[in-house]
């Protein structure tokens, strides 16, 4: 008899079937509407377009499921624990002769076979569709087994973690509320962490240490993208150990839970000052982040304080379940936070542990990656390109970094961030596999010796202008210009030409200097050079400034100028007006800024003469700032708009000014 | 045989119950007595097994009562603030019992049903709360304990009920020593079917004492002298007066000790006027409490 009793209550799990089995049904019912139903729609829609295709069970088209997923899982949670939460409730259930560990089997075990059961039965009836429609050949029963493994392990998790965090509270709609906090945290603490680190301390690489592997760790964010993203076998076992380890801590936990602190928002003691500084933090940051778009360290250290002080007051609130908190012991804690914060924050700011100013010595530096694209060095490290054993190169690398530590240059204000590529990105990895990363985003630097060593380097040109692979045999240049020529686009692909051409080109990346590869905009377009390999023709970019003077001479040479670039042929006028008293914000773009003036009634000149207009051509720039805005009227009533800094413009314009 | 012994809980840092000791025979039915917030109430969840204790032991038959299944079998609680699965009938709840109880007793519950009439098909939620009280007397008797704990379980049942309830309790102790801890505020429902009786005040028993002993052991006495301040004085020396009032030339005393030999002791000074009259518990109580200094009247009334 006793045996019996012992695990399994019959009488618990007749009561959940009553009281809480709608859920089961409808889990069931949604899960239909957001899949097999869904599936049927579009396989039956004649108008639902050719190029849809559906690849897998979590395709886009059935999103809703993501959601209803977590959703119900939880509120399994929360519905079949209500009774641990309810004063009443819970005093009648632990008075019955029952343990806590068997009342927890019970209720989970219920849970389990609710949320399962639906899953199950979906699945079998997506078998069922999805071989009755061709338009499914993509899915496979693979598929279908995969589907119903991730969800029932999700369903599971999402339950069971539900059921932890229950644990943890005393009101039951603050655990369905902590478990999508608790869930999310991991991404959202760490990239609020990093957008204010990177506020403060110069050089942190905040999307280098937040970004896509951390988004994994959340498995509500890690569900939402599945349609685009394959999920690893070893992840399902990994959350199905985690569903499992989710459990057992509650049951841990359930057997200290006091059961008089149900309707408290936090039942155990010694994490209430866990929940209250947590709040209070992540306030604080949000609070920093909110008033840094003002761009005034004033406001954020506004937004800190009054950020902090909100969240304080409102986890008290929670806490002391009164909104009248303002006693002088609060205040002791909020002051204590306060101090603990302005030492870290001293810390941070006198950067104690060396992190501004660490630059990795030779000896220790394996390789190196100096660029301008945080994303490019998570890309490099996964297919291990882009970095460079090349000694002299690491020599340069370090040095130009380190010039960037001692001179720290200002951040360009965001007026002027048009004009250079001022993104610096510097990757070490050490002898002992480590990585260091720094980013420098929008510092303002002239072309400085260290810099130019480092970006007139061959390694630097074979990275961002594939200049090692100009080596290859070439079979076709493209010339892509940026504004249509009437020609159309000129492709050379004449052996001979190809060669000259090529010797030009490689000549021409190998000379750039530093202030014609961070001038924005002084390019006449970019040329795809295209190899042979195989039966395909691969193509690669190199870019195609107006600096490069070789090559246009040789145009010129063959004839090629008006096929490949703008010239004066396509040009039916130029306009040019001078902003007095120097540039504009950078912020407008030259249309706007042309239009704007002309309306105004500032002086427009326009010029004729052929030579000048050539000049113009070549000295303008599409971005960036300077006192001279150019329209360029090309046929067929299309326009160009542009700018041309002081030290550049053609004399011609510049007298016509005085 | 319940020992509760230096038992200690506190919410929040503030002690419900501290350092209590109580023992109850088997067989006996004790009467909980105090304000409200004394602790009553916890005492009892703890018993119950609800409630974890902070300190001290709480045995029943000498087991701890926490988490202890076999125990809890024969131990039910009828809590103050009753809860019944919601949409249940009581024939559901009977069932809900059973797969708890081990010993429930079908045939008791066929023939409860006589006592309380109440159809079982109904919903005990639509039930009045006299009447659902009387669910959780029919329920809980039916499970067949050897240890029964009431909350202040009088409320809202009429006296007929309460005289029905309360024979049925007397016939299980007299017939299986069921032990039963009742508690209320209210002393004159315990009066005539208790005991033993403690008294809780601010989470700690004031006074424990057999009904008997108490009321053969306190007196109230109403006496007039001659020389009125004179032999005042001599008795208030020899006597353990726990009040005393002056009505006129009558003073009245309220005496703890033997009958005769207080009697003794103030025939000798020739009272003009000398009555010993009964007390009722609620007397005895004010006036033992207020003795020990507490200004219990206003509390148990």
């Amino acid at each position: 008899m006793k045996s019996k009793m012992s695990y399994f209550n019959l009488g618990i799990q007749k009561q959940n079937i009553k009281q809480h089995g709608w859920i089961s049904l409808v889990y069931f019912i949604a899960l239909l509407f957001a899949l097999p139903l869904r599936m049927v729609l579009l396989a039956e829609d004649e108008y639902r377009g050719s190029d849809l295709t559906i690849e897998n069970l979590f395709a886009s088209p059935f999103a809703p499921q993501t959601l209803i997923v977590i959703g119900i899982s939880i509120v399994t949670g929360i519905v079949l624990f209500r009774y641990l939460q309810v004063p009443v409730s819970a005093d009648m259930m632990h008075s019955f002769p029952i343990k806590r560990g068997q009342l927890l089997w019970n209720q989970i075990t219920s849970g389990t076979v609710m949320l399962l059961i639906p899953v199950w039965l979906t699945g079998i009836v997506v078998f069922l569709i999805e071989s009755a429609y061709p338009f499914f050949e993509l899915i496979s029963a693979g598929d279908v087994w995969i589907w119903i493994a991730i969800v029932s392990t999700m369903s599971l998790f999402f339950f069971l973690f539900t059921v932890f965090i229950g644990m943890m509270t005393g009101i039951s709609l603050a655990s369905g509320i902590l478990t999508v906090i608790v869930l999310m945290l991991p991404v959202g603490l760490i990239s609020l962490i990093n957008v204010n680190l990177s506020m403060y301390v110069y050089g942190f690489p905040s999307s280098y240490a937040g970004g896509a592997p951390i988004a994994n760790w959340s498995p509500i964010v890690m569900l939402s993208q599945l349609s685009h993203q394959e999920i690893d076998p070893w992840q399902i076992v990994i959350y199905f150990v985690l569903a499992i380890l989710s459990g057992l801590a509650a049951w841990m936990l359930y057997r200290f839970r006091h059961i008089e602190t149900a309707t408290q928002a936090i039942t155990f003691k010694p994490l209430r000052p866990v929940f209250k500084y947590g709040v209070t933090f992540c306030a604080m940051l949000v609070g920093g982040l909110y008033f840094d778009q003002y761009e005034s360290m004033n406001w954020v250290i506004f937004g800190y304080i009054f950020g902090s002080l909100i969240g304080y007051l409102v986890a008290e609130i929670i806490l002391q379940k009164t909104w009248r908190v303002f006693q002088v012991k609060t205040l002791f804690g909020y002051a204590g936070y306060g101090i603990v914060i302005l030492l870290v924050g001293i810390v941070i700011r006198f950067d104690v542990i060396g992190f501004e100013s660490n630059v990795p010595s030779v000896e220790d530096v394996d390789s190196v990656y100096f660029g301008h694209n945080i994303y490019q060095i998570r890309e490099a490290q996964m297919h291990d390109q882009s970095y460079s054993k090349n000694e002299n190169y690491i020599e340069n690398v370090r040095a130009f970094h380190k010039e960037i530590t001692t001179e720290k240059p200002k951040e360009i204000s965001v007026g002027h961030r048009r004009l250079y590529n001022s993104n610096y990105v510097f990757g070490y990895k050490l002898e002992n596999g480590s990585m260091v990363v720094r980013e420098y985003r929008n510092i303002s630097m002239d072309g400085m010796e260290e810099m130019s060593a480092v970006m007139e380097s061959k390694s630097y040109k074979n990275q961002e202008y594939n200049l090692e692979d100009l080596d290859q045999d070439i079979t076709s240049v493209h010339f892509l210009s940026h504004h249509p020529v009437h020609n159309g686009r000129l492709t050379i692909n004449d052996t001979e030409e190809i060669k000259e051409l090529q010797e030009i080109i490689k000549y021409e990346i190998s000379t750039m200097e530093v202030e014609d590869m961070r001038n924005r905009g002084m390019e006449w377009g970019t040329l795809q050079v295209g190899t042979e390999d195989g039966e395909h023709e691969k193509t690669f970019e190199v870019p195609w400034n107006k600096s490069f003077e070789e090559l246009d001479i040789w145009l010129k040479n063959n004839g090629y100028l008006d096929q490949a670039r703008i010239t004066t042929e396509n040009v039916n006028s130029i306009e040019v007006i001078r902003l007095s008293g120097g540039a504009y914000s950078g912020m407008r773009s030259p249309h706007q800024v042309f239009t704007e003036r002309k309306d105004q009634g500032n002086e427009v000149m326009e010029v004729e003469d052929e030579a000048v207009m050539e000049e113009t051509l070549k000295r303008y720039s599409e971005s960036g700032t300077g006192e001279y805005i150019i329209r360029i009227v090309l046929e067929g009533d299309q326009e160009a708009y542009g700018v041309v800094p002081k030290d550049r413009v053609p004399d011609e314009i510049r007298s016509s000014f005085e | 045989m319940i020992q509760v012994e230096n038992l200690t809980k506190r919410f929040e840092g503030e002690a419900a119950v501290e350092d209590l000791n109580i023992t109850v025979n088997k067989g006996s039915i004790y009467g909980l007595l105090g304000s409200n917030g004394a602790g009553k109430t916890t005492l009892l969840k703890i018993l119950a097994g609800i409630y974890r204790p902070d300190h001290g032991s709480v045995r029943i038959e000498d087991e701890p009562v926490y988490e202890n299944v076999t125990l809890k079998q024969d131990v039910v609680f009828i809590p103050d603030a009753l809860y019944f699965l919601p949409q249940a009938t009581i024939q559901q709840m009977a069932g809900y019992y059973k797969s708890f109880y081990p010993n429930w007793n079908q045939e008791r519950y066929e023939k409860l049903k006589q006592v309380f009439d109440i159809n079982p098909k109904r919903k005990v939620h639509r039930l009045s709360k006299g009447m659902q009280r009387q669910v959780a007397f029919w329920l809980a008797l039916s499970t067949m304990p050897k240890v029964l704990i009431l909350d202040e379980p009088v409320d809202g049942l009429d006296p007929v009920m309460r005289q029905k309830i309360k024979n049925l309790l007397f016939q299980d102790i007299a017939e299986r020593e069921l032990t039963v801890i009742i508690s209320s505020h209210n002393l004159r429902e315990l009066e005539d079917i208790c005991d033993h009786v403690g008294i809780m005040h601010k989470g700690t028993l004031q006074i424990e004492k057999e009904l008997d002993e108490l009321k053969t052991d306190t007196h109230k006495i109403q006496v007039a002298f001659e020389e009125d301040e004179e032999v005042k004085d001599h008795l208030t020396e020899e006597l353990n007066i726990l009040h005393e009032e002056k009505r006129g030339s009558v003073h009245l005393f309220i005496i703890r000790g033997n009958k005769w030999d207080i009697e003794k002791k103030i025939r000798p000074y020739q009272p003009l006027v000398f009555d010993m009259l009964p007390l009722t518990l609620e007397e005895i109580f004010i006036y033992e409490m207020g003795g020990i200094g507490y200004e219990i009247e206003n509390v148990l009334l």
